[in-house]
């Protein structure tokens, strides 16, 4: 937890230096929003942003609130169990995951491990592959592996009777490494001098030589140079072959035991490395100087780490529902070349419609009120507050995109240009959605302390009485990432769907949009006038929506019966 | 490991001196074993043929787990000689073994003069012609090796 205690220093270090920024940068502004204004700062110091600083809720003086805050992270801090799907585990039991995996293929092959863990490795830690390619040619697929020797020799070892002794000890020896050696059989009785190819020296004894299951013997020293050379060079050590030019036979950790000892924690390290690495099944948490790994039995699914990120397991992205993995990794890289535009700066900031006067959104809530002129708009289509809501009888008309430009122009420059609409219109709200997501985190952050006020503001209200606060707050940053990739999908719907998937999906898509606004609204109020069972309600709603939206989405946005 | 890589290199010179290989000789510099000159001739009865070629090979103390760089000091028309020396040879990166000795690596280099690899081009130029425009092509060789005896003086 000293991730987050950490973090909350540093953010009320940015406040204080933001507020002395504002007080000189932004014009004056009425008290009666300043409540809320402070509850949801922006992280990043904004000369542009309305100014504040007379009740500063978040005051760095302000009672410590290490513990509660404890609270407000997730419950994967306790050991998963093994039920869980994604799980997490530390990246010390990796080493035990991995023997469980290997365990199955040993059995079922009957080879040693050291065999398993290439197999693997050549096949990705697909199971499945290495078990379907085994058994349509077993010896292609171990040659594939630079395992055949070694696994052929066990074979033989087990076949051999007792009676004829080989000059081989039965089971290599790991822990006196010269004299492990299972080099060429000699017979005892004649220690011919032998040469090792690799330093040409020619009067080795045979127990000053060690070979590999391909039988290659090299001198110990030259085997020690060799391995602690494969291994300084990096992770893809745990590819290198038999030092005889032209041998396929892979090394091993059982190698490096024998003749590089020194060398085999950083050997066990990277071929663990390379378990999580190859394995679609596994991923590192992706947060910072985070040695968690997320495990998951059909390589997909979210997971929430102990450190606070949230992950997909599939691409390591935050996560993205309802939009593929696929689809969200082309977005991000076509934002990533898009923001060098100016269209980008133009979507950070606004005039308002009325008094022109540039703003930047600072907090969750699509309706907005100038402070100058004290017009209300809404964010995301810029037109008069008053348009939006059922009362009126016009709904949140913000999400579909029109092509209101003359679509017989079919230059290259017209389409490029309405490609650029097209695809700003959706990033746009995207974009908004994201600082509306970042904003909500936020408030999440000060919840605590409003909930502490909320508490000792009536008499007989216990902290479980307050807890709607969090719950309702929690679910916000929820619908706003929601929010954010139903925008991304859209993007990647095919803008010609004859079938009305599009309406429907950007149908669902309104309804969330303005049940979170309504949230927005009610979980931002100031707690004087905090509606309980308004926000108990809202939460719930949203909550079921918007989990009804990702199944839709999932299932295929078929129409329901 | 310093002493280890020079102790190989002086074997791999005894070697080259007792077993020299046909067409090529090889020797460390006076002032440092790890730094070699060799001179590859252009095989018999090829396009090649009658070209000195000189190359360098430079060893690291990491010899021989790791291959030397070796590099051609005359200008060269080779599908896969690129144009600063630098030869793209399998047994020079990921197909190189410690077995390997200095002998090995010129014998190799010395084969691939004349079976070239068109398929991994490092001469763009001169891997075109090796496939459509065989004749061009062994004239642009003759007139490297003619200008390799001008390189020598």
């Amino acid at each position: 937890m000293s991730d987050s205690d950490s973090e909350e220093i540093e953010y009320q270090y940015s406040d204080d230096s933001d507020s002395d920024a504002e007080e000189t940068a932004a014009p004056q502004e009425d008290s009666g929003d300043e409540e809320r204004k402070e509850e949801s700062k922006d992280e990043k110091p904004n000369p542009l942003k309305t100014p504040s600083g007379k009740h500063t809720n978040a005051n760095p003086n302000a009672p410590p609130t290490g513990s509660s805050r404890f609270s407000l992270s997730p419950d994967y801090s306790s050991p998963s169990s093994s039920t869980e799907d994604p799980r997490l585990v530390p990246s010390s039991s990796l080493k035990g995951e991995m023997l469980n995996v290997l365990e199955e293929i040993i059995e079922m092959l009957s080879i040693p491990e050291e065999a398993a863990g290439a197999l693997m490795r050549c096949f990705k830690w697909n199971k499945e592959k290495l078990i379907a390619s085994y058994f349509d040619d077993p010896e292609r697929c171990l040659q594939k592996a630079g395992v055949l020797k070694r696994v052929r020799m066990l074979e033989d070892r087990q076949d051999a009777s007792a009676p004829t002794k080989t000059s081989r000890p039965l089971t290599p020896s790991r822990t006196s490494p010269r004299t492990a050696t299972r080099s060429t059989p000699l017979p005892p009785s004649s220690p011919l001098p032998q040469t090792c190819l690799i330093c040409c020296d020619d009067d080795l004894t045979p127990s000053e030589m060690y070979s590999m299951p391909c039988s290659h013997s090299f001198c110990c020293d030259c085997w020690s140079g060799f391995l602690g050379n494969k291994i300084d060079e990096g992770p893809s050590c745990v590819y290198a072959k038999c030092p005889q030019a032209g041998c396929e036979e892979i090394v091993s950790g059982e190698e490096v035991k024998a003749m590089a000892p020194s060398k085999i924690s950083q050997w066990d390290k990277y071929e663990l490395r390379s378990f999580v690495d190859l394995n679609k099944n596994t991923r590192w948490c992706p947060g910072t100087d985070c040695t968690m790994v997320a495990i998951t039995k059909a390589g997909v699914g979210n997971v929430k780490c102990s450190c606070g990120t949230s992950f997909c397991v599939k691409c390591g992205e935050e996560p993205h529902t309802p939009v593929v993995c696929k689809d969200l990794s082309l977005w991000l890289e076509k934002c990533q070349n898009e923001s060098e535009t100016a269209n980008w700066i133009l979507a950070n900031t606004k005039k308002c419609p009325k008094c022109a006067t540039r703003i930047e959104k600072n907090q969750g809530c699509n309706h907005m009120v100038c402070q100058q002129c004290k017009h209300e708009f809404c964010w995301i289509c810029v037109q008069p507050w008053e348009d939006h809501g059922a009362n009126t009888g016009g709904y949140y008309k913000c999400n579909k995109f029109n092509d209101k430009s003359n679509s017989d122009d079919q230059s290259d420059a017209a389409k490029a240009q309405r490609e650029l609409d097209r695809y700003l219109h959706y990033y746009q709200r995207y974009h908004a959605h994201s600082q509306a997501q970042k904003f909500a985190k936020k408030q999440l952050q000060q919840t605590e302390q409003r909930m502490v006020q909320l508490q000792d503001g009536s008499a007989h209200t216990s902290w479980i009485d307050v807890q709607f606060l969090k719950t309702a707050t929690e679910q916000l940053v929820e619908c706003r990432r929601v929010l954010k990739y139903t925008y991304t999908f859209a993007y990647y719907l095919d803008p010609s769907d004859k079938t009305g998937k599009k309406e429907r999906f950007e149908h669902h898509q309104e309804m969330l949009e303005k049940f979170t606004e309504n949230l927005s609204e009610l979980s931002e109020q100031s707690l004087d006038k905090m509606d309980r069972t308004g926000v108990v309600n809202m939460t719930r709603v949203v909550d079921r929506f918007v989990k009804n939206l990702c199944k839709y989405v999932e299932d295929g946005m078929e129409i329901e019966d | 490991m310093s002493t280890s890589a020079r102790r190989r290199l002086l074997r791999d010179f005894r070697r080259l001196q007792n077993d020299p290989p046909s067409g090529i000789t090889g020797a460390p510099l006076d002032t440092n074993i790890m730094l070699w000159q060799a001179v590859i001739f252009g095989p018999d009865e090829t396009a090649w043929e009658g070209g000195t070629f000189k190359l360098t090979l430079e060893f690291s103390e990491d010899y021989p787990n790791k291959a030397p760089s070796v590099r051609f000091m005359t200008k060269m028309f080779h599908p896969n000689i690129y144009n600063d020396g630098q030869i793209c040879l399998d047994i020079l990166q990921n197909q190189w073994s410690p077995i390997y000795d200095i002998s090995a690596i010129l014998t190799s280099v010395q084969s691939l003069l004349c079976d070239p690899n068109p398929a991994s081009p490092a001469n763009s130029e001169a891997s075109r012609l090796y496939s459509e425009n065989r004749r061009e092509y062994n004239r642009r060789v003759r007139e490297i090796v003619e200008q390799s005896w001008v390189d020598e003086s």
